[in-house]
């Protein structure tokens, strides 16, 4: 293990994040400068400047690829930190934030309202559809986790194992019923439903941006706290336990930071697979396991990641949109097995990498 | 002092304590022997307040164990079981300053990091701080783990009254080891902690305990204080084999020969 600091990592980390948003914001359909973006964000601050810029450039930039680019961030934050709690909390490293149920659960209710929307809603689609996607994405997301950690909590104690094999059949059983809605549905909505499974980040607005920034930011803020507790976690239940932690409440507590994290950042972006799995792991190869690193770590490094998927997809076929999460998976696992290659080279052997 | 009154514990049907009665006090070494399945293990999880029983109560100086924080509970007592597992790799020294998170908020104090350096030196573990704890041998990671306990226990004066409890911890161990394990968990004793060991080896248990409780089917069978001595009749009944005891004299522990 490396002896730079994590304080080392965090603002190498931040500065790296700086600047790919500062980056992203310039690449896509439409390519501004950078002058041009420092303008804008000098006369929304009042500044004085003199670079031309057109009004509609202006307004790509403030309407459009700010918002997006923002979204982005906090999204890729919500779903790394999750899969970094999920690992600790599951003690298992092929666990993800999808693992109980919520990003399929989510899937399912989007696919309701792609499919059943205009029914529905009938007269009132006009003022209530924009929202009603993203409504039952977060209530599929929230159910399905729900039962989930209800099933494996017999006997007032959770347990972990059962948990994960609750997570496998509601997955199986939400997917089931994505598939029969892709089958009932017509050519274009079955279409939707799929760029939905692979996550788009096309439609952010500033409410979005709000939404989410504020469950995420809330969501690891209070997770940090938890972070001393989650590696005493890794030695097991009851040494846990026997560290003075109430394992109980902590998981109920985990699941449930988990859960609005992860169904609010899904239900308006869609599913986007493998970022939650790999970040912690690239982490934890960086340098350490230790939880509070791992949180902070997660939020910087999978925003920076996620917003570099975005920026492939919009300049792969610009002007058109590439989905995002083929990108993550394209790129992300490739990069991950070369990471675990190059460890294992370099580590001791029996190593947990190696 | 830990008072343990009528202690029941039940898993479904299957009674796995039955009616346990008995005191520990501080500075005499207390070892529990029996047979697999005699409820050693559950009981250690007892009293050490991580199961609640059915029945009974655990008393630490007069106050009910459920009724301390988990918190302020794990400042005084450790438990160092058998052998811990970790599932994701992380350095010997963070394992050890695990110990300390019961102590310290978010951040530990220089003094945090002087008891774990201590508690390292004291388990020869020093040379490995850097190392990842699953890269080492079962032996190593053991005396890591109690450099942990060591740390746990370290530094928060002396006006607590403190609880040392191993659960099977030197079964792993090479006989060096066992010994330099042992021989610490006897010096905290005799500062006056409340040590209780779940051993499995009689010669070694004889050789350690002030004290020896048998257990056999939840319940106290035999309880051997200082002057008392073992006898073939009592590992007959409560392990069914048949041994001799050997005394060799010149201030020898007996020796038990199968």
């Amino acid at each position: 293990m490396r002896k730079l600091s994590f304080r080392f990592y965090y603002i190498s980390l931040a500065i790296i994040l700086l600047i790919t948003l500062i980056i992203s914001t310039r690449v896509g359909a439409v390519n501004l400068t950078y002058e041009k973006i420092f303008a804008f964000i000098g006369k929304a601050l009042r500044l004085s400047n003199d670079v031309e810029f057109s009004r509609i450039e202006e307004q790509v930039f403030f309407q459009i690829r700010l918002p997006r680019v923002i979204l982005c961030a906090f999204v890729g934050a919500a779903l790394s930190v999750s899969g970094a709690l999920m690992q600790a909390l599951f003690r298992n490293p092929i666990v993800e934030p999808g693992l109980v149920g919520t990003s399929s659960g989510a899937a399912l209710g989007a696919a309701f309202v792609f499919v059943m929307g205009k029914t529905i809603t009938g007269a009132y689609a006009e003022t209530i559809g924009p929202y009603l996607l993203p409504l039952f994405a977060f209530l599929g997301g929230f159910l399905s986790t729900i039962v989930v950690y209800k099933l494996s909590n017999v006997f007032g104690k959770t347990n972990v194992n059962t948990m994960i094999l609750a997570g496998i059949a509601m997955n199986a059983l939400a997917n089931g019923g994505t598939g029969f809605f892709s089958y009932i549905a017509r050519d274009p909505q079955a279409r939707s439903i799929t760029f939905w499974n692979l996550g788009t980040l096309t439609g952010a607005t500033w409410e979005g941006v709000y939404l989410v920034g504020a469950s995420t930011v809330i969501g690891i803020l209070l997770c940090l706290r938890y972070g001393k507790s989650l590696n005493a976690l890794l030695l097991g239940e009851e040494e846990a336990g026997y560290l003075g932690v109430n394992t109980e409440k902590l998981k109920r507590r985990i699941i449930i930071l988990n859960t609005f994290m992860v169904a609010i950042a899904t239900s308006l972006v869609g599913v986007i697979a493998f970022l939650g799995l790999i970040v912690p792991h690239l982490l934890r190869i960086m340098k350490s396991s230790d939880n509070r690193f791992l949180i902070i770590g997660s939020a910087l490094l999978g925003a920076i990641l996620l917003n570099l998927a975005d920026m492939v997809a919009r300049v792969l076929v610009a002007p058109s949109e590439f989905p995002i999460g083929i990108i993550t998976a394209f790129v992300g696992a490739p990069v991950f097995l070369f990471m675990l290659i190059a460890n294992s080279r370099k580590q001791q052997k029996g190593g947990f990498y190696a | 002092m830990l008072s343990v009154r009528n202690l029941e514990y039940r898993v479904g049907k299957k009674e796995i304590l039955r009616g346990i009665t008995t005191e520990f006090s501080p500075g005499t070494f207390h070892v529990i022997v029996g047979p697999n399945g005699s409820g050693k293990s559950t009981f250690l999880k007892t009293f050490s307040g991580e199961l609640k029983p059915q029945h009974g109560e655990v008393v630490y100086d007069k106050q009910d164990v459920f009724s301390i924080n988990k918190t302020e509970l794990a400042r005084k007592r450790a438990v160092l079981s058998q052998q811990a597992e970790l599932h994701f790799p992380l350095s010997v020294e963070e394992i050890v300053m695990m110990g300390r998170y019961p102590h310290f908020v978010y951040k530990p104090t220089p003094n945090d990091h002087a008891i774990c350096s201590d508690a390292m030196k004291n388990m020869d573990v020093e040379d490995l701080i850097d190392r990842d704890y699953l890269t080492l041998s079962g032996g190593e990671k053991q005396r890591v783990q109690f450099a942990r306990v060591l740390a746990q226990l370290s530094g928060n004066g002396s006006e607590f009254q403190k609880y040392l409890f191993l659960d099977e911890a030197v079964s792993h161990l090479d006989l060096k080891h066992q010994h330099q394990l042992l021989n610490i968990a006897k010096a905290i004793c005799s500062q006056g902690a409340v040590v209780i060991a779940i051993l499995h080896d009689l010669n070694l248990s004889i050789n350690y305990a002030d004290r020896i409780v048998f257990m056999k089917q939840g319940k106290i069978v035999y309880d051997l204080g200082e002057g008392d001595s073992i006898t073939s009749s009592i590992i007959k009944d409560v392990f069914d084999v048949d041994a001799r005891i050997i005394n060799p004299g010149d201030g020898h522990k007996p020796i038990v020969v199968f």
